[in-house]
């Protein structure tokens, strides 16, 4: 085996993975080349200093502070039901006619915006724990997506682009209708992960949904901060979000002028 | 509940757990009933678990990001991403596999911005500054400069390379992990896992070279 290949198992050697032939075989090819030795001597020495790294000096009770966040999430989740509670059963009861009715008349002034935290609890479908294909974490180099390891979906079962091959099922974060309170998850959502928001849009009226999105960030005067952070960090499939974004907010400004 | 009571429940749930594994006559999760227990709506277990392990996730955070104020904001992320993502847990690996999972990616997810980064710096000079984080005070005020030094060099060093070597190394060298584990945390072979390890202390050597050069001690038997 030649040095370059013997060199190439030092990592190995160094922690004891090589079969007995190799290491003997390198054992020999130690003694003659000073050049591998030093590297190994190197290299044993990193290990050493990187053990060496001290614990840290306290750690830090969580407990309280995450027990406090998951109770005032589920106070926004449990209040947001009880908003909307009476709407279904006022629909319910009156029927078409009134839905019809809400739908054609004057949008009622915003609710105040909640805070990040509250928006991050109130989000319990948003499955962000496993890995995206393609993430570090999950295994796959960035630049080559690993193959499916399902097979395809059969015709008529349509699943979004980047969707976990994993077998978790999608969601659609813009089922229903969605309330004042939803387009500020969704925003929150798509600064925090673009790519992920955008593989699980779902696929009917992608653009009008946009479209939406971007007139509510409008009308809480984030739109021209959107598309400035999609833009400070380039996210190529959250990146035709941009203009939509700039677009809403030079409306919301001219609509302003206009008044 | 007092941390008294916790600690208790700790240990009485922990102590079913063994005995239900010694039964089963297999490797039990420790922390299998505490799990179950949380999954059916008992807020107190998850409590439970979060006492038990926040040590270990907050110092596997702190390897990789490198501040002690951002692992601390990152840690707890990583506990509501599991309380409100629990359910995907099914017992395929043990508990602790799927925390480390949790929290490496919560920790790989934490968006670099520039405040933060610049944020780091600040926080660096001060550290070094006030000498803080050091594990312990060594008797010459020269000698505790130099170790001081060092450990910021390894850790700066750590910080440069890439994300997966980072984080592998983290779970190999600082936190102990098997190959094995390692890969079931990070879902990837075994063979990659090594790779992994050996790249990045060779890369970790290169930017450390210069302090292995000065420093007498490399020369090991």
């Amino acid at each position: 085996m030649s040095h370059r290949r013997l060199r190439q198992r030092l990592g190995e050697y160094l922690e004891g993975d090589l079969g007995a032939a190799e290491r003997a075989r390198l054992d020999a090819h130690l003694d003659a080349c000073p050049a591998c030795r030093a590297e190994l001597a190197e290299l044993r020495a990193t290990v050493a200093l990187l053990r060496s790294l001290p614990e840290p000096a306290s750690i830090p009770d969580l407990a309280p502070a995450v027990m406090a966040r998951i109770e005032a999430g589920d106070r926004v989740v449990r209040g947001r039901f009880r908003r909307l509670a009476p709407a279904a059963l006022a629909a319910g009861l009156a029927g078409a006619a009134l839905l019809f009715a809400s739908q054609t008349r004057e949008p009622a002034p915003l609710p105040p915006a909640p805070s990040r935290n509250e928006l991050a609890m109130a989000a319990p479908t948003w499955p962000a724990v496993a890995p995206w294909p393609g993430s570090i974490a999950g295994g796959a180099p960035l630049r080559s997506r690993r193959p499916f390891a399902a097979p395809p979906p059969a015709v008529g079962q349509w699943r979004p682009l980047g969707a976990d091959p994993s077998g978790v099922a999608p969601v659609d974060a813009f089922a229903g209708s969605p309330t004042e309170l939803d387009f500020d998850l969704q925003l929150e959502m798509l600064l925090g992960d673009p790519r992920g928001f955008v593989a699980r849009m779902g696929p009917d009226a992608r653009a009008e949904r946009f479209a939406r999105l971007a007139q509510h960030a409008a009308r809480r005067g984030r739109a021209a901060d959107m598309a400035s952070r999609l833009i400070a960090e380039p996210h190529p499939e959250a990146g035709h979000l941009v203009p939509r974004f700039l677009a809403a907010s030079l409306a919301a400004d001219a609509d302003a002028l206009r008044r | 509940m007092s941390a008294a009571e916790l600690q208790l429940l700790d240990q009485r749930t922990a102590g079913r757990a063994r005995k239900a594994s010694a039964a089963a006559g297999m490797r039990a999760d420790p922390d299998a009933e505490l799990v179950e227990r949380w999954l059916g709506g008992e807020t107190l277990a998850f409590e439970t678990l979060v006492r038990r392990h926040q040590g270990r996730v907050y110092r596997l955070v702190l390897r990789i990001l490198g501040s002690p104020h951002e692992a601390e904001d990152v840690a707890q992320e990583a506990f509501l991403s599991l309380h409100r993502h629990g359910r995907r847990f099914r017992q395929e690996a043990r508990f602790s596999t799927f925390l480390y999972r949790v929290a490496t990616n919560a920790a790989l997810n934490r968006r670099r911005s520039l405040s933060r980064s610049r944020a780091r710096e600040v926080e660096f000079a001060r550290r070094q500054a006030t000498g803080e984080d050091l594990p312990s005070r060594p008797r010459d005020p020269e000698g505790a400069a130099a170790g001081a030094e060092v450990q910021e060099q390894v850790q700066q060093a750590l910080l440069s390379l890439p994300p997966d070597l980072r984080v592998a190394l983290v779970l190999y060298d600082l936190e102990g992990q098997s190959y094995r584990e390692i890969g079931r945390i990070l879902r990837i072979p075994e063979g990659t896992v090594k790779s992994r390890i050996h790249r990045g202390r060779h890369a970790l050597r290169q930017q450390l070279k210069p302090r292995l050069q000065d420093d007498p001690s490399q020369e090991t038997p």
